[in-house]
């Protein structure tokens, strides 16, 4: 075999290896975005039974057994969060389930396979049929939309009769972190 | 001698050559088969579910004494009134998982059925649904407790999962043994379903 034909074939060779390299890449992103996908949908199961759940709990603390006139009665914006008797879906007969929408401020629970893991959240599902490690945080929010100017972005300092829950689901298998906005409304 | 030396080794070159033309189009067709699996299966998934929860979020309209509203609550099965065209008529809805299809290449693949009709008039099937393997139900009162009694039904849990009917390639491992294959899948739960006009009992 002359130079020639050698430096052609390695040549060939050359070009080969790039297009399947090339195609290999392109499988294995398309396997990503796929998995990607699959661990979004069931991210998104998570994230709409939490806002279910707590779209079922009364406005605030102060509504659970009575109605409310005046936004004084509320919690205050810096109170937010379960008291000191409340437990997620306790069994503890000394404890309390939530009752109100702020009782999942700063609540976290995950949704791990390997339970022997230790805890990263405060409670921990069951994570039976998922395919995936989920991490889920909610935050609850006053937001103002009062006398024709809406801000429901930006918390609100003040009590108003609007609360943002804001649920974050997070996946080590994913590249996303997945952000479910729901404004909750107290109508008297 | 040299040119029977670069017979050979040519012939060598363009056997591995073709060998890798050939693995690089069993990656592609794999890939592609798993690929098209995986979206198919999310695509099935999530058409029952906005279907399945479209229905349940209407159990009950118009029905007179939410207490009645659920008719039947198994693990696999759930039937339940609702106006469904919002016309004053009160219809049946069921929704429950068929046995396995034996003629299906995986054993573990059901059809998961929904029906319509009227209380007392019977009901005719209005969709269906392949692939499901599994269709989960769970119910609680307004307490989060889990109950029994239909007319305590306030959530429902459901889990669902769908599979496809063949094994494919995981696209993420090239070259993988077809012992290693596995069906393509997609799992929803939804926790905390409330029936909007099921009635909190004091």
């Amino acid at each position: 075999m002359g130079l020639g034909q050698m430096i052609l074939s390695v040549g060939a060779m050359f070009l080969l290896g790039v297009i399947i390299f090339s195609a290999n890449s392109t499988l294995l992103q398309n396997d990503d975005i796929v998995k990607d996908s699959e661990f979004g949908v069931a991210a998104i199961s998570l994230a709409t039974s939490l806002v279910e759940e707590v779209q079922g709990k009364a406005f605030d603390e102060a509504a659970t057994d009575s109605g409310v006139v005046n936004k004084g009665q509320l919690t205050p914006p810096a109170k937010l969060g379960p008291e000191p008797s409340e437990k997620y879906r306790t069994t503890d007969t000394t404890f309390h389930d939530f009752d109100d929408i702020d009782d999942f401020d700063n609540f976290s629970i995950e949704f791990v396979k390997n339970t022997a893991n230790p805890k990263v959240a405060t409670y921990r599902g069951d994570a039976r049929g998922f395919r995936a490690d989920y991490f889920m945080l909610a935050r609850v929010v006053y937001v103002a939309a009062e006398n024709g100017i809406a801000d429901l972005n930006l918390p609100s300092a003040t009590h108003t009769w609007h609360k943002k829950l804001i649920v974050t689901v997070t996946s080590p298998t994913s590249k996303d972190t997945l952000v479910f906005p729901t404004v909750l409304s107290y109508w008297n | 001698m040299a040119v029977a030396l670069d017979m050979i080794g040519s012939t060598i070159l363009a056997s591995l050559v073709i060998l890798m033309g050939l693995e690089l189009n069993s990656n592609l067709v794999n890939g592609s088969d798993s690929y098209r699996a995986d979206v198919v299966v999310q695509e099935s998934l999530v058409s029952i579910v906005q279907a399945f929860e479209y229905d349940l979020r209407k159990m009950g309209y118009n029905v007179a004494d939410p207490t009645t509203v659920v008719l039947r609550a198994d693990s696999d099965y759930i039937s339940f009134l609702t106006d469904l065209e919002d016309n004053g008529v009160i219809d049946t809805v069921d929704w429950y998982i068929g046995r396995f299809i034996t003629s299906s290449p995986n054993p573990n693949d059901r059809i998961l059925f929904r029906r319509t009709g009227m209380p007392g008039m019977g009901s005719s099937l209005v969709g269906s649904a392949p692939g499901v393997t599994l269709f989960g139900l769970r119910y609680l009162d307004q307490n989060g407790v889990p109950t029994t009694l239909t007319s305590k039904i306030w959530i429902i849990e459901t889990s669902l999962r769908v599979e496809s009917p063949w094994k494919v390639q995981d696209a993420g491992v090239l070259n993988q043994k077809y012992s290693n294959w596995s069906y393509s899948a997609a799992f929803w739960r939804q926790t905390r379903l409330a029936g909007r006009n099921l009635k909190r009992h004091g």
